[in-house]
Formats: C-alpha cells, sequence, structure tokens
C-alpha cells in the first residue's frame, strides 16, 4: 500500500506549497482542504498544490483542488497545480477535463528527460 | 480467477484494494495488466466512495468486492446492504471542465470502465464494473 504524506509551507508572505506525495485519496483530500481552508485567514492568496509525486488521485482529491482554486480566486489570488509525474494520476484531470482550466504546470526533475 | 474481500464502510479502509487488486492479476498470471488494472482499480475505488458518502452505512457495516479475471477482461461487483441510491443524483454529472467540489466520482467511472451497472435485489445494491482486455499489444 502506498502511503501519502501532505507538507504545508509558507515560503513567502501570500504564498502557500501544499505537496501531496503517495495516494490522495479522501483522508489526504480532507487535510488538504483544513489547510486551504486556513489560507484566507492567513492572508494566503496564492497556493502551489504540489502532485509531482502523487501516485493515485481520487474524485475527493480532486474536489479538494478545486476548493484550492475557488478559494484563491475568492481573494483575488490563484491556486497553481503542479500535476502528477505519474500518467495514471494525471489521468482524472484529464477525465474531467480540469486540467483545461485549473492552472495546471509541469516540474521536471533531475531524472526526468528533457 | 475470483478473488473477494470484505471492507468496512469507511474512507481509511479503501486503500487495500491496491494491495488486492496487485494480488487479483498476479493469481490470474496476468503479469502486466498496464491501463486495465489503473482504471478497474480507480473505478472500484470510486463505487466504494459512493457507498461510504451515500449509502448510509457507517464504519460497523461492511462492503463486499468480488474481482474476476478471465480472458474477456476484469469484471468487479461491489455489493452494500445500504440505501436505494438516488437516481437523480446518479443522472446528474458535472460539466466537464467546470470545477466544482463534487460529483466527479460516477463520472470518472463510467469514462474509465467499458459496462457499468447498478442493479438492486431486496435490501442489496450490487455496483457491476467491467474492463475488457485489450487485444495483444494494445489497450487504452
Amino acid at each position: 500500500m502506498t502511503p501519502t504524506s501532505l507538507s504545508v509551507t509558507r515560503p513567502a508572505p501570500g504564498l502557500a506549497v501544499v505537496e501531496v506525495a503517495g495516494r490522495f485519496d479522501a483522508p489526504a483530500a480532507l487535510e488538504l482542504r483544513r489547510a486551504i481552508d486556513t489560507f484566507a485567514v492567513g492572508g494566503v492568496d496564492t497556493a502551489v498544490v504540489d502532485l509531482t509525486e502523487a501516485t493515485f488521485v481520487d474524485s475527493a482529491g480532486l474536489a479538494a483542488v478545486v476548493h484550492a482554486h475557488r478559494v484563491c480566486e475568492s481573494v483575488g489570488g490563484t491556486a497553481v497545480v503542479c500535476e502528477p509525474r505519474s500518467a495514471d494520476a494525471r489521468r482524472v484531470f484529464e477525465l474531467t477535463m480540469l486540467d483545461r482550466v485549473l492552472r495546471m504546470v509541469t516540474v521536471r526533475g533531475a531524472g526526468d528527460a528533457a | 480467477m475470483i478473488r473477494e474481500i470484505d471492507l468496512p464502510v469507511d474512507h481509511s479502509a479503501l486503500s487495500v484494494l491496491e494491495d488486492w487488486f496487485t494480488a487479483l492479476f498476479a493469481d490470474a498470471g496476468w503479469s502486466s495488466p498496464g491501463r486495465v488494472r489503473t482504471r478497474i482499480e480507480l473505478a472500484t475505488h470510486e463505487i466504494c466512495v459512493n457507498v461510504v458518502d451515500h449509502s448510509g452505512l457507517t464504519r460497523c457495516d461492511r462492503l463486499h468486492v468480488r474481482g474476476a479475471v478471465d480472458d474477456h477482461g476484469v469484471t468487479v461487483h461491489v455489493s452494500d446492504g445500504g440505501a436505494v441510491p438516488d437516481r437523480t443524483r446518479m443522472a446528474v454529472e458535472p460539466v466537464p471542465g467546470v470545477p466544482q467540489e463534487g460529483g466527479y466520482g460516477l463520472m470518472i467511472v463510467r469514462k474509465l470502465v467499458d459496462d457499468f451497472e447498478h442493479t438492486r435485489e431486496g435490501t442489496v445494491n450490487t455496483w457491476r464494473l467491467h474492463v475488457h482486455r485489450p487485444p495483444a499489444g494494445g489497450g487504452r
């Protein structure tokens, strides 16, 4: 069973980075929502949801990402999603066409082909 | 090859399906199921999530998952003793590409599997999912 890890950092004022690795399912989605709900009161208007190392994303994870998008937009900011390296994990964004409306970026690591 | 498992109706219990599918395909001698495995695994997971969220059952209750692999593909039955699903809700899907904070589960299921049906017998709901085995060298 693939473990899940979720971390939140605030590298700059107004910016929060949430990294989710492993399974991004309902339990992790709940953690992400809790973190996001602190953003508005914490002065965060830009969130980076880094799913690069997520290996599995379900509908609950997807909905939590949409929640981040909405919360940031509501304060005039934006949410950026680092798309999963795993093609299977990326697939739910493609199936729902959310990859066309969310701001998604690809993060390449040292081991990735150019 | 058939494999069955009973799971608590609880989100945190569903991650065991990952290893369960690994064993199902290994038992069947299907060494590289590729996309077939990822499609049926996510679809099954989403049906189980749907049961957890909407059946009215609790973590003290169980849902039953039965998987069968043969030359035609893989078929999974998920059974629960919960409420009759709201067919009105089931029929409404998010508009693709329009962000909303829920309702994606069954939409994802329908896009992943080749056959999908729900039946109700007595007090038991059964969700049947099937993914065809691709021809050698094929797949989607």
